[in-house]
C-alpha cells in the first residue's frame, strides 16, 4: 500500500511537472512547470480558508445578532399575510350585523316577548312567556342564550287553531332575530282543545 | 531571462554534472522505464568520451516550437533534416561514417547547428547491424492471442539477447497465415541514443525501421495498383530489398550486405533471387525493379543483365534525405514505431496535465466568481440589516397593530358565525305541518313533542294519537305514515322499540274500532 501510494505520487509528480521534450528535466525546471498547477490550487485553498475561517464566522455572527430583528420582520410579514384591512372591515361589518340580531342584554328580553305575545294574539292564540335564569357564560363570543318558556292556548273563537298555530310558531323564529324554537309540546284533550308549550332560545349580547 | 535561455543554462549544468557523475537514471516516462545502475553505467561507458556540449538553441519567439528533426542513420551513413509543417527547411549529411552512438554524439551538434533546429520533437529512421528484423508466418489469431504469441516470442528473444524495444509490422496474408515482420532493437542501444539526445533537449518520439519510408516510396511508384514490384535501396554499404504491391501489402524485405555501387553484380544476383522467391512464394511475378540510389544508372544496367530482359529495371535517384522527407510526411501516430507506446503515454500525460490545468483554473475562476457574488450578496444583506435596525420601532408598532387587527377580525368572524350559522332550523313547526298533512283520514293526534338535544346535536320527537280502523287497516295506515316520514326531507328515523299500535277497548257496542298509536324517533336534520 505504501509503495503503491509512493508510486502514485511519483506518477503524479511526473505528469504534473512534465517538461515537453525533456523527460529528465531538472527539479528546478519541473517545479517551474508545476507552478501553473500549484497556483490555482493554492489560491483555491486560500480562498476556502479565508471563507471558512474569516468571512463565514463573521457573517454568521452578524446574522445571529440580527436574528431577533429578522424574526420580528418575519412576524410582521406573516401577520400582514394573515389578514387585510378590507377583510377586517368586512368582518366588523358582519359582526355588527350579527349583533343587531341579538337582544342587547338579557335584561332587555321583555320587549321581545311582548312582541311575540302580541303577534300570537293577532293570530288567535293567547301566549304567556317566562324567561328562565341566564346560565353562566362559558364561550369566547360575547353572547349567551336565554331560554324562554312559553305557553299558548287558543283564544276564544279561534276556529282554525291548528292552522294559526303553525303561523305563530313560524313568527317565533324570525330571520332577523337570534331566536330559535328548541322544544314544542302540543296536547289535545277529548274535546279537541289544544294547548302548546314552547321553549325558545333567545340570543343576547353580553356586556363587553 | 526567457524559458529557453534558462533551459539552455540548465542543460549546460546537466552536461557538466554528467561529466562529473556518470550515473544518471532514465526518466520513468521513457519506454525503458528506470534503468539499473549497471545498465546505465555500461551505456555511458560505451558512450563517447567527448564532452557533452549543451546545445545553444536558436532564439525562439514562442515558448513552443513545432519543428521536427529527422535523422536517417543507415548502416554508417548519417543524415539529418529539419522540417516545419512537413516541409524540409534544412538538411545535413555526415561526411564520415557513423557506426556507434559515441560517433553519433560526436557529430550531432554539428548537425543541429547545420539544420538550425530549434524544436524538440525528433525521429530517427534506423537501419544497422543490431536492429534485427525477423520475418514469420503466424496463424490468424484473435488480436489478443496474437499479442500474447508475440510477447512470448519477444520474451524468448530477450532471454538470449537482452531487453529489446519491438514492434510488429503485418505483411501479406496468405493461406490463412499472416506474414509479419518483427522489428527488434536492443534497449541498451536506445538508452544510449536517448541519453545523447536528451542532453540536447531533443525528445526522441519515433524510431522507424527503414521499411517504413521505403513502403511510402513504393506506394508512390508510377505503376498500376496492386502491381507487384521490387524496390532495391542503397543504405550505406548495404542494400535493402523490399517486395510489395503498389497501394497494397508488403510481401517481404531483406537486407543484402553488398554495396550497390561497388558490387552491382552481386546485388543483381540477389535481386534476381528475390524475383524468383516472389514468383514462387507469392504466386505473383514482380514486373519491375526500382532502384533507389544516389547514382544508380550504372547499377541498373548490371541488374538488368542479371534479372533478365523481361524485367523492367528503373533507377530512381533518391537519397536518405528523401526518405526522411517521406517519413516526415507520415502521421506521428503511425503504428510501425518502436516508441509508439511512449508516444501514447506522452499524449496521455499531456492530456491529463492539460485537463488538470483546465479544471484547476476553471475551478479557481468559478470559486472567485462564487465568492464575489457571495460578497456582493452579503453587502446587500448587510445594508438590509442596517435598514432593518432603523425600522425596528416601526416594525414593533406594526406588529402590535396587526396583531390587534387580526385578532379583532378573528373575533368578529367567530361572533358572526356563531350568531348566524349556529341557528336552529324551524324543525318543530315543519315536522308538525308535515305530520298533519300526512295523517290518514280518521286519525287524530293527542300529543306531539319535538325537542332539540344539544348534546347529541339532533332532534327527537314523540307523538301519539288514535285512528278509527280495524287493527290490520290501522297497521297499514301507520306503516304508510312512517314510510312517508322516513322518505321526507326531515329524514325521520323511528325507534324500533316504540309502541306502534294498541287496540282501545270498546266502550259503546257497535261503535267503530279505535286503535291508539305511539311513534318515537329522531330527526337527522340539524
Amino acid at each position: 500500500m505504501k509503495n503503491k501510494l509512493r508510486n502514485l505520487g511519483v506518477a503524479c509528480w511526473h505528469i504534473l511537472t512534465e517538461v515537453p521534450g525533456w523527460p529528465d528535466a531538472p527539479r528546478q525546471l519541473r517545479v517551474r512547470r508545476l507552478l501553473p498547477v500549484v497556483i490555482p490550487v493554492v489560491a483555491m485553498l486560500l480562498l476556502l480558508c479565508w471563507s471558512q475561517i474569516w468571512t463565514g464566522p463573521r457573517i454568521q455572527t452578524v446574522r445571529t445578532a440580527y436574528q431577533p430583528l429578522l424574526e420580528l420582520e418575519r412576524e410582521v410579514t406573516d401577520l400582514q399575510l394573515a389578514g387585510s384591512d378590507a377583510k377586517a372591515a368586512e368582518a366588523a361589518s358582519l359582526a355588527a350585523e350579527a349583533g343587531r340580531m341579538l337582544v342587547p342584554e338579557p335584561k332587555e328580553i321583555a320587549p321581545v316577548l311582548t312582541e311575540f305575545t302580541r303577534a300570537a294574539l293577532s293570530r288567535g292564540w293567547e301566549a304567556t312567556f317566562q324567561a328562565l335564569p341566564v346560565p353562566a357564560h362559558a364561550g369566547d363570543t360575547p353572547m349567551s342564550f336565554v331560554t324562554v318558556r312559553g305557553k299558548l292556548v287558543p283564544a276564544p273563537g279561534n276556529a282554525q287553531a291548528f292552522a294559526s298555530l303553525l303561523v305563530v310558531l313560524a313568527q317565533f323564529s324570525p330571520p332577523n332575530r337570534s331566536v330559535d324554537l328548541t322544544r314544542l309540546a302540543i296536547r289535545a284533550d277529548e274535546q279537541g282543545r289544544q294547548t302548546a308549550e314552547v321553549f325558545l332560545r333567545v340570543g343576547c349580547r353580553l356586556p363587553e | 531571462m526567457s524559458d529557453q535561455d534558462e533551459i539552455s543554462r540548465l542543460l549546460a549544468d546537466a552536461a557538466a554534472q554528467t561529466e562529473a557523475a556518470p550515473t544518471r537514471n532514465q526518466p520513468a516516462d521513457t519506454p525503458g522505464g528506470p534503468l539499473s545502475p549497471e545498465s546505465d553505467a555500461s551505456s555511458l561507458a560505451e558512450a563517447s568520451p567527448a564532452s557533452a556540449v549543451a546545445r545553444k538553441l536558436p532564439t525562439r519567439i514562442g515558448a513552443r516550437n513545432s519543428d521536427v528533426l529527422g535523422f536517417a542513420w543507415l548502416n554508417g551513413s548519417l543524415h539529418a533534416a529539419a522540417f516545419r509543417r512537413q516541409k524540409m527547411t534544412h538538411s545535413w549529411s555526415c561526411s564520415t561514417p557513423v557506426r556507434t552512438v559515441a560517433e553519433f554524439e560526436a557529430v550531432i551538434d554539428e548537425a543541429l547547428v547545420s539544420v538550425e533546429f530549434a524544436g524538440t520533437d525528433t525521429f530517427i529512421v534506423l537501419e544497422n547491424e543490431i536492429f534485427a528484423h525477423q520475418a514469420d508466418d503466424i496463424p490468424l489469431f484473435a488480436e489478443s492471442a496474437q499479442r500474447a504469441y508475440l510477447k512470448s516470442r519477444v520474451q524468448r528473444h530477450e532471454k538470449e539477447n537482452g531487453p529489446v524495444l519491438w514492434v510488429m509490422q503485418p505483411l501479406i496474408t496468405l493461406h490463412q497465415k499472416q506474414s509479419i515482420l518483427l522489428h527488434l532493437l536492443p534497449k541498451s542501444f536506445y538508452v544510449e541514443l536517448h541519453h545523447v539526445l536528451l542532453k540536447r533537449h531533443l525528445d526522441l518520439t519515433r524510431i522507424l525501421p527503414l521499411i517504413v519510408p521505403l513502403q511510402y516510396e513504393l506506394n508512390r511508384i508510377p505503376a498500376g495498383k496492386n502491381t507487384t514490384v521490387i524496390v532495391a535501396a542503397e543504405i550505406g554499404t548495404s542494400t535493402a530489398v523490399v517486395a510489395g504491391r503498389v497501394g497494397g501489402p508488403l510481401l517481404f524485405s531483406r537486407t543484402i550486405l553488398a554495396d550497390l555501387n561497388r558490387e552491382p553484380s552481386r546485388v543483381g544476383v540477389e535481386v534476381n533471387r528475390s524475383l524468383l522467391y516472389t514468383k514462387q512464394h507469392f504466386e505473383s511475378a514482380a514486373s519491375s525493379v526500382w532502384l533507389m540510389a544516389q547514382n544508380g544508372v550504372s547499377a541498373a544496367a548490371e541488374l538488368q543483365a542479371k534479372c533478365g530482359a523481361g524485367k523492367k529495371v528503373v533507377a530512381l535517384p533518391s537519397t536518405p534525405v528523401d526518405w526522411l522527407q517521406s517519413a516526415a510526411k507520415l502521421s506521428p501516430q503511425q503504428p510501425i514505431n518502436l516508441l509508439s507506446r511512449y508516444l501514447k503515454a506522452k499524449r496521455r500525460t499531456q492530456f491529463i496535465r492539460g485537463g488538470f490545468l483546465i479544471i484547476a483554473w476553471l475551478g479557481l475562476a468559478l470559486m472567485i466568481s462564487s465568492y464575489f457574488h457571495a460578497a456582493s450578496d452579503w453587502r446587500t444583506e448587510q445594508a438590509q440589516l442596517i435598514r432593518l435596525r432603523d425600522r425596528e420601532s416601526d416594525l414593533r408598532a406594526d406588529r402590535e397593530r396587526l396583531e390587534r387587527r387580526n385578532s379583532s377580525t378573528e373575533r368578529d368572524l367567530a361572533f358572526a358565525n356563531h350568531v348566524t350559522t349556529d341557528r336552529l332550523p324551524p324543525v318543530p313547526a315543519s315536522l308538525l305541518g308535515f305530520v298533519a298533512k300526512l295523517l290518514p283520514e280518521g286519525a287524530r293526534l293527542v300529543e306531539f313533542n319535538v325537542r332539540w338535544d344539544a348534546e347529541a346535536g339532533s332532534w327527537s320527537f314523540q307523538f301519539n294519537g288514535s285512528i278509527e280502523a280495524d287493527d290490520e287497516t290501522a297497521r297499514t295506515l301507520i306503516a304508510v305514515l312512517q314510510d312517508e316520514l322516513a322518505k321526507s326531507p326531515l329524514r325521520v328515523r323511528f325507534n324500533e322499540n316504540g309502541r306502534v299500535l294498541m287496540a282501545t277497548p270498546l266502550v259503546t257496542p257497535g261503535a267503530p274500532e279505535v286503535q291508539r298509536f305511539n311513534l318515537e324517533g329522531v330527526l337527522f336534520e340539524k
